[in-house]
């Protein structure tokens, strides 16, 4: 089915049949409960609060921390520094790059600005808030010769083994260098980025409880509750069993360890890659243990600046070269990105090059600068958007030069089969999405002649770049309860960021027994539950839906045989391989039919079934039969007032597909929510960094912008729709990241045909148009 | 967040009674004071609420012109009939700036105190010269892209961030203000000042003081107005640059002309002379190239600011080219008119 354009997916019957989320009433009625809602009311417990103070120097040491006028001041607990805090042990954190080595208040040394050098314990926010800046502080003398900056930071570039994932830091096909110095057509561009933060709606947020048996209880926001169990279990020494829960037990071996680290996490209001091994989620238990009380830990915007991560800066060098019809032959790309003082994490920046298009001839290579910063991290888009940037970009170069429209451009280089490794695509309806895209915006109207078109005053620019991400999966458990009342109950630890998995994953379930949306109750988002997969680079639905899917497959088939025995069932008798759920219904191939929950009613005692994917060998790290991407287009129009250069994007339209969409209207949420970060990446967002001080300086939502409605006015997404059941048995793909690749570099591109400007740096401001 | 006194000021008497100490602050609106607090960056004593004092309306002024409460709020302000139809440039101005719910908290006369928004000011673990007097500007050095290129100074290169003070600094507005030692009236043109070496001294008031209204001539300049201000977003942001202008057209001819500038100095950036020497002048783009030299003759930029300056130029033609036009920028149409 092709939906296509805006218009028509709101309007198409799959989109008004689409649930709504589930848990959408309660969020718009301001019922929905985030970590920072839990008081002492929900918990049942009296709670203390906390609050952090941070370094104002980046390098050096604490010389010496005053807490006295802190404790004395009113409904003071406790005041925990480096002096006073238990010794955490190491954290290897699988997922937890972020936190890395530098874990919080074990010594004086200063690692980077705003870092945590001490948190307040008291009775209530106010007065921990208070007594917070009651805390007296001097410093040594900071560090002669501080990096903050990649160009600070020349001299620590090193070459990165890995990036992103595990994966290789360095790949080649073919003979880039070569076949470049002797191509007909050559680009040699070099791009960069600006840090800039997730700036989640919800800050990092924390309530720590010690149980009486000694357990801990986290209830917080998180994309991967048994990662953050499995690094506090780490830091706060439990034994094997207790901080491996359940991962290796349930995924690799079917064994089940009692754990002692539990992680509950309710509804993230935004994570994008910041909700994960955050500092913050060490420092509330290290406070809980020492008041003997439950304590919640909500950071400030600033403190969000410099506790949690965020995207790096990068620098890219890529060339590009072309045969003289426009053919790319040779794509070489250097990149350099920023690591933090601790962590391992590399923006995997090429991440798509190997892939994006028909190239015999490519190679990329990664080096990073450990900086004397907090880590950056995952971010939406991670990687990819910034590697697509230049890439597009240099696409769009190429095209000029050859003489070649740049739709065209990339309908000659298309990718037909998966060009580092040769293999099929699952699916790819890339062209389609070129064509509808191209079509929506206009795009045969565009003279190439730059900066002749006109409206009114305003200079007009069309742009147009491709996006491409990687479809991957993780390992993840469901277990299914059906029940002889006609209600099933679902349960798997998946996480909600505000993508809508509650919504699906209920949905996939519901599609799979056959029963009503509202006879499915889903468990999540709990390391009490089956392990769920991480809500991260666009897997999460793949992930948990095959889970959640063979279960209720599972289920299904055992009620079957449960119905075929039944002499009430109108289905008696029947064979099992005859019968097939039809909606809502057990449908025989003589049309015998009865409903899923009458059969069920039938039951004596409820089915129980379980389901685990992507146990070895479908490992992801594995090689697949086919390449699986998701793809799409996106086209730009911009104006720019010839007198102040000022520029507005009038429109931008996006065509993806993505397999099928579970969910249109999750679907085109996700499209638009990733589209608006891939143009605030495009125009504004930005961290700004005092390069002396190594402090950030617009730590917060007046000064770091993002965009609002008034930016945001002109922005479609389109849904093709593929059969990709090959590639995933649910035939759909990740479709959270891809909205944010690509939409820079069609800026740009749309850019350069308004003025002849080439904006090579992101985000791309008044500043360079002048 | 420290903790404070909190008081109600029942009458005018009483509210400047009970501000006694430098470090009391009056509260209205409270739209940046309260972050101000959060931040660290004020550390009040004492708070005085003046939210109930009869400051509250606009009123007609004989003579022809609008007396704005110091308490009308921004929005209440805008979309006043009388203001919208004789000083359309103001309700543009105001409606430029900040977002609903702040225009409908924040009050006339806290938009003339609001401070600068430059980012060491904010910042407590850096130096501010305006915060912490004698520690040094960050901002020299630093990052600087929203700081200021005109009337700075070597202790401080902050910007005054109002819209609407732009806007009523074209319209020569007088500012009434109240203290213990009795009534005065400030010209708005004196009444934020420049940084010099006491960059913690944003505006005249005398300690005590307390604005309370806003008095517009007559002169609205309704026909021929523009407020174009150009920001990194396209609404809700504090403007890179921005521009007022009023003009009185005759015959195709400038009779009078007061353009201010915002977003690029420590107050409405407005140079007399060379406003006077557009009068007598038929629009056109070469007049008013050469009246935007004159306007940011001196400019410097510090770095991150450099392009504020060819930025203000280019603005200033524009804008004179709308208010003579008589097509002002509208506030919702994003695109520049």
């Amino acid at each position: 089915m092709n939906i296509g354009e805006h218009t028509a997916v709101v309007a198409s019957e799959a989109y008004k049949k689409a649930p709504r989320r589930v848990e959408g009433r309660d969020k718009v009625m301001g019922r929905a409960v985030y970590a920072g809602d839990f008081y002492s009311d929900r918990l049942e417990r009296e709670i203390d609060v906390a609050y952090c103070v941070t370094s104002a120097q980046s390098t050096g040491s604490v010389l010496s921390i005053d807490t006295q006028a802190a404790l004395a001041s009113p409904g003071v607990h406790a005041v925990l520094t480096h002096e006073n805090t238990p010794r955490l042990k190491t954290v290897l954190s699988l997922n937890g790059t972020e936190i890395g080595d530098l874990l919080p208040l074990q010594d004086s040394k200063l690692h980077y600005g705003g870092q945590c050098i001490a948190l307040v314990v008291a009775d209530s926010l106010d007065h921990a808030r208070n007594a917070a800046l009651l805390v007296k502080v001097t410093y040594s003398e900071a560090e002669t010769k501080p990096a903050f900056t990649l160009q600070q930071g020349t001299d620590r570039l090193a070459d990165a083994k890995q990036v992103g994932a595990m994966e290789k830091g360095k790949e080649q096909i073919g003979d880039p260098e070569k076949v470049y110095g002797l191509s007909t057509h050559r680009v040699d561009i070099t791009t960069d980025s600006s840090p800039h933060h997730h700036n989640a709606m919800e800050p990092g947020a924390i309530i720590a409880t010690w149980e009486e048996d000694g357990g801990l209880t986290i209830r917080m926001p998180s994309q991967f509750c048994y990662g953050d169990a499995v690094i506090l279990g780490q830091a706060f020494g439990f034994g094997l069993k207790e901080r491996l829960p359940r991962i290796i037990g349930q995924v690799l071996g079917g064994l089940e360890f009692d754990n002692k680290v539990r992680v509950i996490t309710p509804l993230a209001g935004g994570a994008f890659g910041s909700k994960q091994a955050n500092i913050h989620t060490l420092l509330a238990p290290m406070a809980a243990r020492m008041v003997g009380r439950p304590v919640k830990l909500v950071l400030s915007r600033e403190q969000t600046f410099s506790m949690m991560p965020f995207r790096g800066q990068s620098r890219q060098r890529l060339r590009m070269g072309a045969d003289i019809h426009g053919n790319l032959e040779a794509i070489l790309q250097d990149v350099q990105t920023a690591q933090g003082a601790g962590g391992s994490f590399v923006e995997p920046v090429s991440e798509n090059t190997m892939k994006a298009y028909a190239c015999k001839n490519i190679g990329v290579n990664n080096r990073s600068a450990r900086l004397d910063t907090n880590a950056p991290g995952w971010m939406r888009g991670p990687g990819a958007s910034l590697g697509q940037f230049a890439l597009e970009i240099a696409m769009d170069m190429l095209a000029e030069k050859a003489g070649i429209d740049p739709f065209e451009m990339r309908l000659r280089n298309h990718a037909d089969v998966e060009p580092d490794t040769g293999h099929e695509w699952s699916s790819k309806s890339l062209k389609q999405c070129y064509q509808e895209a191209a079509t929506r915006i206009g795009w045969s109207e565009r003279n190439p002649q730059v900066g002749s078109m006109r409206e009114g005053r305003h200079l007009v620019g069309f742009g147009m770049a491709t996006s491409i991400y990687p479809t991957r999966m993780l390992p993840a458990v469901a277990s299914i309860t059906l029940y002889p009342t006609g209600k099933a109950t679902v349960k798997s630890a998946v996480h909600e960021i505000g993508q809508g998995m509650l919504t699906s994953m209920t949905q996939v379930a519901a599609d799979h027994l056959g029963l009503p949306l509202a006879s499915v109750q889903l468990e999540w988002g709990d390391t009490r539950l089956p392990y769920g997969s991480m809500a991260v680079g666009s897997m999460g639905a793949l992930t948990n839906g095959a889970a959640i899917a063979e279960a209720a497959i599972k289920v299904q088939k055992t009620l079957f045989k449960a119905v075929v025995k039944n002499r009430a069932s109108p289905l008696h008798r029947q064979h099992v391989d005859d019968l097939a759920i039809d909606g809502e219904f057990i449908v025989a191939k003589d049309g015998a039919r009865e409903l899923v929950a009458a059969a069920a009613m039938r039951l004596d005692t409820p089915i129980e079934e379980e389901a685990i994917t992507g146990r070895p060998p479908q490992l992801p790290t594995l090689p697949h039969k086919y390449g699986r991407c998701v793809f799409g287009a996106q086209f730009v129009k911009v104006l720019v007032d010839p007198d102040t250069m000022h520029l507005k994007v009038d429109r931008l339209v996006g065509a993806f597909a993505g397999g099928r969409a579970l969910n249109p209207m999750l679907v085109r949420s996700q499209l638009l929510g990733g589209m608006v970060w891939g143009l605030g990446q495009a125009l504004m967002e930005e961290s700004s960094l005092d390069q002396r001080s190594g402090l950030w300086m617009n730590g917060n939502l007046g000064e770091a912008l993002v965009p609002v409605n008034a930016d945001t006015s002109g922005i479609e997404a389109i849904l093709i729709e593929e059969d990709d059941r090959r590639g995933h048995p649910l035939g759909i793909k990740g479709m959270g990241e891809i909205g944010v690749i690509g939409t820079a570099a069609a800026v740009s591109n749309a850019i350069y045909h308004a003025t002849g400007r080439r904006l090579t740096s992101l985000p791309m401001k008044i500043d360079s148009l002048l | 967040m420290r903790p404070f006194q909190f008081v109600r000021a029942k009458s005018l008497n009483d509210a400047l009674t009970e501000r006694a100490n430098p470090s009391d602050h009056f509260i209205a609106g409270g739209t940046n004071l309260v972050d101000l607090f959060k931040y660290d960056v004020e550390r009040p004593v004492k708070l005085v609420d003046i939210n109930r004092l009869p400051l509250g309306e606009i009123r007609e002024l004989h003579g022809g012109g609008l007396r704005l409460g110091s308490l009308v709020t921004n929005a209440e302000t805008a979309y006043d009939a009388r203001v919208k139809e004789r000083y359309p440039i103001l309700s543009s101005a105001i409606l430029s700036g900040a977002s609903a719910q702040l225009r409908n908290a924040a009050t006339n006369g806290g938009n003339l105190n609001q401070r600068t928004r430059c980012y060491y000011f904010y910042n407590v673990a850096s130096p501010c010269n305006k915060r912490e007097p004698h520690s040094g500007c960050g901002a020299i050095g630093g990052v600087n892209r929203v700081n200021g290129i005109l009337g700075m100074s070597a202790a401080c290169i902050a910007t005054h961030p109002s819209d609407m003070c732009v806007a009523l600094a074209v319209l020569n507005v007088q500012v009434q203000v109240s203290g213990r030692d009795g009534d005065r009236v400030i010209p708005i043109g004196e009444y934020h000042r420049l940084p010099e070496d006491e960059p913690w001294r944003d505006n005249t008031l005398r300690p005590g003081e307390l604005v309370t209204a806003i008095d517009l001539p007559a002169q609205g300049f309704a026909d021929h107005y523009t407020y174009l201000k150009l920001r990194d977003r396209q609404s809700y942001a504090f403007a890179l640059v921005s521009v007022a202008v009023v003009m009185r057209m005759e015959a195709g001819l400038i009779k009078e002309a007061r353009v201010a500038l915002g977003g690029v100095a420590p107050k409405p950036w407005r140079i007399p002379a060379a406003e006077t020497a557009l009068e007598g002048e038929s629009p056109s783009r070469d007049v008013f190239i050469r009246f935007a030299d004159a306007l940011i003759d001196g400019a410097v930029g510090h770095g991150g600011n450099d392009f504020k300056i060819p930025l203000a130029r280019r603005a200033i033609v524009r804008a004179c080219h709308q208010a003579a036009a008589g097509t002002p920028q509208s506030q919702s149409d994003k695109r520049i008119a």
